[in-house]
């Protein structure tokens, strides 16, 4: 192994996001004595995460591999016993709590469930046209997103989902039989918006689509007759299970919707979000000088809402840095997928670069009014151990790819 | 072989980077394009507007004699977001102040939508308990006391229907007051001078822009606009006649009492009974007492003088000899005979003097209150004509004075009863029994009216002085009797021989000195025992003061209203005699 190996493009943005999410840890709490030590904290984790990098960096591939389905299963038996005898905070079971640290499992069990997904579409003999080859990889997703929900925590178990989507995409399963197997969760956005809304835009556009898709492809009779009859039970469905959610998510929801309905509740996150960045202006109101997220006018903003706090501050200026470092990361990422010439590693590769990409857009996006309130961290930057080694974990896995991009 | 051919990563690298682009697009667009319109946003949200409450203006008598003031006292409040553990905190504050805690959380929840107003939980603290807390400062974070102004009553229950009382609105009420600039927990008037002139009195608040800090804390003041106290209002009562007519109508008897200068309407002493204490509502006022006096069928809160209306009884026989008088049908010499009763159709209507009175001239029958003279001039008389002159002597509509609630009382005509119309309606009418009611402060403006020949519009407010130190004085309103001057003459020697004359009903009224008319009045009511009246004016040549005192259930007229009457004439006079002296 040689320093050309190593995969500059990824190792440095994430160390730069690194350093830009502890700087604004450090202002988003230096107001609160109580909050003192976050940034120090973060500072800690960020050292140990880039020491399991390393780590994960230097296990060899075949390990690797050998690991992925022991380590889903213990992911998965940490998932159970966290329903079972979690420690609940502000009405969910999301963490085990252990003196002052709280382990999240549903961190860990992203980068086991990327090892699982890539160990077993790994295999070349798989076609992912036919329902049994396709069965097994969604119920691997399906289970974590399940047990996550559970908790509940539906933005981490819509992130466990995705991730499903860009592998099976990278393992080569053909666009329709992708859309087809995504497109009950776009009927059942689409529907949710009509529901909310009273626009059916969406989902009528949907509708057409999926016929199109239909006619075009036309698959056997029977798979017809199931993905129709599929879908008018979810458009029916729909309304009853949004009756079922939390009250806190379909106030998130509808506050997305409608910011202003409810200006001191559930909007207020959004609202003071968007003030917060806005008032930033191009060049920020200069580090430490943000008043908005600095007053605490801006909840959770060492944590979801670290870019409030970065927008405020640095401006436009700092958003496009953060999303310059994102975007490189995903770039480098996904051109070395493509030259990893392990289809595990490639698939691997993917996964994390997939996933940041997910979170980042689904956080940006709601830091910006853009999206509901989801409660997702942004990688590297947003205060939380879990969240900081687990993904530190996945650059391990991205750099070890680097490394053996030249092995079977 | 790898997987993921060239196409499916441009598709990859395209997809997730054109999502970044419109993401970079939304920040681009919050941050420059609407990034003023953020900036002013996020100094809004910087800069804490803190509102300051006016006080209330004060309450004075014509001589400036003070009637209504401010005093300070202790208001504990909570501010919710500084508080330790809220439960404790709430439990302990409601088991300490006597409030309950189930208020307290009531009070915490009314006011979730001013997060940065501390929530008052109980006004007036008694020294007792702000040292048991001042004890637990420690234990109890967020805590604070304000010092504010509370009502105080310096002659206690004096004329306590005049001035009203304050409370603490609705929050139905509170969010039309919020338009207005009412801010959450302050006063309003409920009642009297306090709620008729609630907005000279109240005053605008002032406000005061802080910066704060990231926990709410105050850095600086940014700047300040002072409060500006409500106006001073100056009443045309006098404390030293008032207290003389709370004095004279005695204590344990209901009723009312009022008593005003007929020439220009100033009222100068108004009594309602029973009273209340308007310091009851001033501090905090416990769900207990409130419904005592809710429950109480004596209703004291209510202002007799202006909100009940009563049958006037024999006091409207100067009305009815005047429109006699101004029909033609009798003059000052016209004689009828009484022997006790009078009948009429199929009916026998009763004098109250069973005997009789023998032959009397129209002076002598309104002196002694003869009610068979008046059946037979009520005879000839037309109802809609006697309605007519009734209205004109103020009776059947409210005044207008200057206090709320105010009734109108009823003077009936032909219409009102319709086809049930019987002359023998009218024989009832003329002797002031049947359908009519009248208001206490109707009567003393009739009794004025018939005085001086002209009707004026009571009032309490006399002047204003407002804090930016613009005064101003209430204009006195009146209108001329529609009524001949030889008329008038007439009906007030009857009032005057009421007083005067050897058989007059109302000798109890006489005032040394002062030569006093008026009417007696003793109202049947079918609920009890008769209601006593006595209207009058003095002095007879030149009427400077008028007055009608009802008393509830007491029995005749001539024994237990005159004789208040006197009393409260002769404070007058002899007031106005040092006045004249000094």
């Amino acid at each position: 192994m040689s320093k050309r190996d190593i995969e500059w493009g990824v190792l440095l943005p994430v160390v730069a996001l690194l350093i830009l999410g502890v700087l604004g840890v450090y202002s988003a709490t230096r107001q609160v004595e109580a909050l003192r030590y976050f940034p120090l904290r973060q500072a800690l984790f960020g050292g140990i995460g880039l020491g399991i990098m390393l780590l994960v960096c230097f296990i060899p591939p075949r390990v690797l591999y050998s690991l992925a389905y022991p380590l889903y299963a213990v992911s998965l038996v940490s998932l159970v016993a966290l329903l079972v005898c979690g420690t609940p905070l502000r009405g969910t079971v999301r963490w085990f709590s252990v003196g002052s640290f709280h382990l999240q499992p549903s961190e860990p069990a992203k980068f086991s469930l990327i090892l699982a997904l890539a160990r077993f579409l790994e295999n070349r003999r798989i076609d992912l046209r036919k329902a049994r080859w396709i069965a097994p990889p969604f119920l691997i997703a399906a289970l974590y997103s399940f047990l996550v929900v559970l908790e509940p925590d539906l933005g981490t178990a819509l992130s466990l989902g995705f991730i499903l989507l860009p592998m099976l995409w990278w393992a080569g399963m053909p666009p329709v039989h992708l859309f087809l197997l995504m497109s009950p969760a776009l009927n059942g956005i689409c529907a949710l918006l009509w529901v909310l809304t009273g626009n059916a835009l969406a989902w009528g556009t949907f509708v057409v689509i999926l016929t199109a898709v239909l006619l075009v492809y036309r698959p056997r009779f029977a798979y017809t007759a199931f993905w129709i009859a599929l879908h008018i039970g979810i458009g029916t469905a729909v309304p009853s299970l949004w009756e079922r959610l939390h009250d806190y998510q379909q106030r998130r929801v509808v506050a997305f919707l409608n910011p202003g309905s409810d200006p001191t509740g559930a909007g207020y996150q959004i609202l003071q979000s968007k003030v917060a960045i806005g008032s930033g202006g191009l060049w920020g109101k200069g580090f430490l000088k943000g008043t908005q997220t600095g007053l605490a006018f801006v909840p959770a903003r060492h944590t979801d809402f670290i870019l409030a706090v970065i927008g405020e501050e640095l401006g436009l200026f700092g958003i496009t840095l953060i999303l310059a470092f994102f975007g490189v990361l995903i770039w480098r990422s996904i051109t070395l997928a493509g030259l990893v010439r392990s289809r595990f590693l490639s698939l691997c590769t993917v996964g994390a670069a997939s996933i940041w990409a997910f979170q980042t857009a689904v956080n940006v996006g709601m830091t910006l009014g853009l999206m509901p309130v989801t409660g997702l961290p942004l990688p590297f930057l947003s205060y939380g151990g879990s969240s900081l080694l687990a993904h530190l974990a996945l650059v391990g896995l991205v750099l070890n790819a680097g490394v053996h991009r030249y092995e079977y | 072989m790898h997987v993921g051919d060239k196409g499916r990563q441009r598709v990859l690298t395209v997809g997730i980077l054109g999502i970044f682009a419109v993401l970079w697009l939304r920040a681009f667009s919050l941050q420059i394009v609407w990034g003023e319109y953020y900036r002013r946003l996020s100094e809004k949200n910087r800069i804490r507007m803190e509102p300051i409450e006016a006080l209330r203006g004060p309450i004075l008598d014509r001589n400036g004699v003070v009637l209504v003031e401010n005093r300070p006292s202790y208001t504990v409040a909570v501010m919710p977001s500084r508080t330790g553990n809220l439960d404790t905190t709430m439990a302990y504050l409601g088991r300490i102040t006597g409030v309950g805690e189930e208020e307290v959380r009531r009070r915490m929840s009314a006011q979730r939508r001013w997060p940065h107003q501390p929530v008052k939980v109980r006004r007036d603290l008694p020294f007792s308990v702000l040292a048991a807390i001042e004890e637990h400062r420690y234990e109890l974070p967020g805590v604070i006391y304000q010092i504010e102004a509370r009502r105080s009553y310096p002659f206690g229950k004096l004329a306590s229907h005049v001035l009203g009382y304050v409370g603490e609105p609705t929050r139905r009420e509170f969010a039309k007051l919020a338009r207005e600039g009412y801010l959450y927990g302050e006063l309003v008037g409920r009642s009297g001078v306090e709620l008729y002139y609630e907005r000279l009195i109240h005053g605008r608040p002032g406000v005061r822009y802080t910066e704060v800090d990231a926990l709410g804390r105050e850095v600086r003041v940014l700047s300040y606009r002072d409060p500006l106290p409500g106006a001073r209002l100056y009443l045309t009562l006098d404390v030293r006649l008032q207290k003389a007519a709370e004095e004279a109508f005695g204590k344990g008897r209901t009723g009312a009492l009022v008593m005003l200068d007929p020439r220009n309407g100033d009222i100068l002493a108004m009594v309602s009974r029973p009273a209340f204490d308007p310091a009851l509502f001033s501090g905090v006022l416990s769900k207990e007492t409130w419904e005592a006096i809710q429950a109480d069928t004596s209703y004291p809160l209510l202002n007799r003088a202006v909100q009940s209306a009563y049958p006037p009884g024999s006091t409207l026989k100067p009305l009815t000899a005047l429109v006699g008088l101004v029909s033609g049908w009798v003059d000052e010499d016209t004689e009828f005979e009484c022997h006790g009763s009078f009948r009429f159709g199929d009916r026998t209507f009763r004098c109250w003097k069973e005997e009789g009175h023998g032959r009397l001239d129209l002076i002598g029958a309104v002196a002694q209150s003869c009610d068979v003279y008046f059946y037979k001039l009520a005879v000839r008389t037309d109802v809609d004509v006697w309605a007519q002159y009734a209205r004109a002597l103020g009776l059947g509509s409210p005044t207008g004075v200057d206090l709320p609630g105010e009734v109108g009382g009823l003077v009936p005509s032909r219409e009102y009863y319709g086809r049930g119309w019987t002359q023998g309606l009218m024989l009832n009418l003329a002797i002031g029994q049947g359908e009519v009611l009248v208001t206490p402060i109707q009567m003393a403006c009739y009794a004025g009216a018939i005085g001086t020949g002209r009707l004026v519009q009571p009032h309490v407010l006399l002047r204003v002085e407002e804090r930016n130190g613009r005064t101003f004085t209430v204009e006195p309103k009146s209108r001329d009797l529609p009524v001949p001057p030889e008329v008038l003459a007439i009906v007030r020697r009857g009032m005057l021989e009421a007083v005067e004359g050897e058989k007059g009903t109302g000798r109890a009224a006489r005032v040394a000195g002062v030569r006093v008319a008026g009417k007696t009045g003793t109202a049947q009511n079918p609920h009890g025992e008769h209601h006593a009246w006595f209207v009058a004016f003095a002095p007879y040549e030149d009427p400077t003061v008028a007055l009608a005192v009802v008393v509830e259930h007491a029995g005749h007229g001539g024994a237990v209203a005159a004789p208040i009457a006197g009393k409260v004439l002769s404070a007058y006079f002899s007031e106005q005699q040092v006045a004249e002296g000094r």
